[in-house]
């Protein structure tokens, strides 16, 4: 009664010729016979059909076991050919184990490698968090900490934005990773992605011991240092890290004239505002370029009352020993408020109304403006309106109105453009 | 048009086409050795029921040209197609479909062996280890744990 069994071993050979891996794979898992017969006919199989994934799947497997004879053969035999060795421990760091990399390298894989995004094993490990591969690779000499993938990103930055902690630190701690002049292509450093991720908190401390770190960097942009960016975020942990550290500048303003203050007062983030206002360098009414002022932004949206009382309070108390000229505190713009939505930021309206409220102050006040504490206190007033104002009471009283008008044009279409 | 005549393990004596026969290249090598003979050839290991099965096939495929002297090459390999005729000629139990196999080796018929062992390899394509050991009524002679370690040694070639 033949079976298939029964066939010899030449003609079960010649069966499993006609199948591919997999199948040859399971055939050779039925039986203690089939197993030993089809051993060889298996890898015979795979150089046969040079298959990327099987033969990549086959090394990472047998490079996670503790004897390397096996991983040796296999590369003897030339299975490097077809498994792409360029971006194999790439692979291994997404998917194997570390001992998958150390066989590897051991092998003389070339550890630096980049793949078609321009990363680098250790861009990988950084993105994804495998601090026993970095630390692997970190402690080579022929890997460059400091690589940058496509996206113009190093392996730190990477790690920052995507708040590991641990990857930061390994990075940091090598003494290889450069701090200082490390930033990605908008000019954001380490820090400025960190502070952009709220829970990263830790990272930031420990970027923060570091002192060759540039904590006041603005970007590329000359927008946001880390604390603006924090501020704008709503991270309060990550504002009062910063603001401990004395080479923060906690007002700074970007190219836009906006400050920190100003953006957490926009965000509604109210410990924020009470933070930074809590430092006497902090003008409580700065302005933008378009006229907003921090208690503008917070009166605008719904439910900002605690951050509106507290500017109220600070420029009350901060800047103007002068009650008398005191801003009387109307949040919402007065005459103009037929449109009962809040107005969202930028709103060129807003922007215009300030421009009529506040723009004749300096100019009816029989005192010399209240001075100011801080450099960045400097009045700004729009880049319009502020040369017709100066020159003297006469023409501001009668330019005023077209410089309204003016600036209210330059304004919306700066809006629309933007 | 000459005939032999071939002797089947079963003693039935079975009159075919020289030509035909000479499908068979160990018949066909015994011809050329002895030249003629008139006596009836006997094949020890096939029986009558398949060896008018294999001459079937012969006398199908006797205009066929001769197999390619190099017909190892991969093109040859892995491809599933058997001609609609081949197919339906191996509709046969598994029995009679091994019977052929063994036959068609033993007899040296080279094309016919192929489209053998092709039927073979469709029953086990796509098939797990438990399905293949049902198809052939093999048995698992592993202990549990040796099938788990073997079944993680061969997880690379899993098909995903």
């Amino acid at each position: 009664m033949p079976s298939f069994l029964s066939l010899p071993n030449e003609l079960i050979l010649e069966i499993s010729d006609n199948l591919l891996p997999h199948d040859i794979a399971a055939l050779h898992q039925t039986s203690r016979r089939l197993n030993s017969l089809l051993e060889n006919a298996l890898l015979t199989e795979l150089f046969r059909s040079r298959s990327f994934t099987h033969g990549r799947r086959l090394l990472y497997q047998l490079s996670a076991q503790p004897d390397l004879k096996s991983v040796e053969h296999l590369i003897k035999r030339g299975i490097l050919d077809f498994t792409d060795p360029e971006t194999l421990l790439h692979g291994a760091v997404r998917f194997g184990s570390v001992h998958v990399l150390k066989t590897l390298l051991h092998f003389g894989l070339e550890a630096d490698t980049k793949d078609a995004k321009g990363r680098t094993p250790l861009s990988l490990a950084a993105k994804h968090g495998r601090a026993n591969f970095a630390n692997v690779l970190v402690a080579r000499e022929d890997v460059d900490v400091n690589s940058r993938d496509a996206k113009f990103m190093t392996p730190l930055l990477i790690a920052a934005r995507r708040g590991w902690k641990v990857i930061v630190e390994i990075l940091v701690q090598s003494g290889k990773a450069d701090l200082q002049n490390i930033s990605d292509r908008m000019g954001r450093n380490c820090l400025h992605l960190a502070a952009l991720r709220g829970r990263v908190t830790m990272i930031v401390i420990s970027l923060l011991e570091k002192k060759d770190l540039d904590m006041s960097v603005t970007d590329s942009n000359g927008c946001c240092t880390p604390l603006s960016w924090a501020a704008e975020k709503g991270h309060e942990g990550i504002v009062k890290l910063l603001l401990d550290q004395k080479e923060v500048n906690p007002d700074s303003e970007d190219n836009r004239y906006i400050t920190p203050v100003l953006l957490a007062a926009s965000g509604g983030y109210e410990g924020i505002v009470k933070l930074l206002l809590d430092r006497k360098e902090v003008n409580p009414d700065s302005k933008d370029d378009s006229g907003s002022t921090p208690l503008l932004l917070a009166a605008s949206l719904e439910g900002h009352k605690g951050i509106v009382k507290l500017l109220q309070d600070h420029i009350n108390t901060k800047l103007d020993p002068y009650p008398l000229f005191s801003r009387t505190p109307s949040p919402l713009p007065g005459p103009t408020t037929d449109n009962t939505e809040a107005p969202a930021f930028p709103h060129p309206q807003l922007g215009a109304i300030d421009v009529k409220t506040t723009a004749p102050a300096p100019a009816l006040t029989p005192l010399p403006p209240p001075p100011l504490d801080s450099p960045s206190n400097k009045i700004k007033l729009l880049p319009i309106s502020s040369p017709l104002a100066c020159p003297s009471l006469a023409a501001a009283v009668t330019i005023i109105p077209v410089a309204i008008l003016v600036a209210y044009c330059l304004n919306y279409s700066k809006y629309l453009s933007s | 048009m000459s005939e032999i005549k071939l002797l089947s393990s079963d003693q039935a004596t079975i009159t075919v086409e020289k030509s035909v026969a000479e499908r068979s290249i160990l018949i066909k090598n015994m011809l050329e050795d002895v030249g003629e003979v008139t006596e009836a050839i006997p094949i020890p290991n096939v029986n009558e029921n398949v060896l008018k099965k294999v001459i079937e096939w012969c006398e199908h495929h006797k205009g066929d040209p001769p197999a390619q002297a190099d017909d190892d090459s991969d093109s040859r390999k892995k491809s599933s197609d058997i001609d609609e005729w081949d197919q339906k000629f191996m509709q046969v139990d598994q029995e009679m479909l091994f019977e052929i196999i063994l036959a068609a080796n033993y007899l040296d018929i080279k094309p016919l062996l192929d489209v053998g062992c092709k039927t073979v390899a469709n029953m086990i394509k796509g098939k797990s280890p438990e399905e293949i050991r049902k198809t052939f009524n093999i048995q698992n002679d592993f202990t549990p744990e040796e099938e788990e370690q073997i079944r993680r040694e061969n997880e690379w070639a899993e098909d995903r």
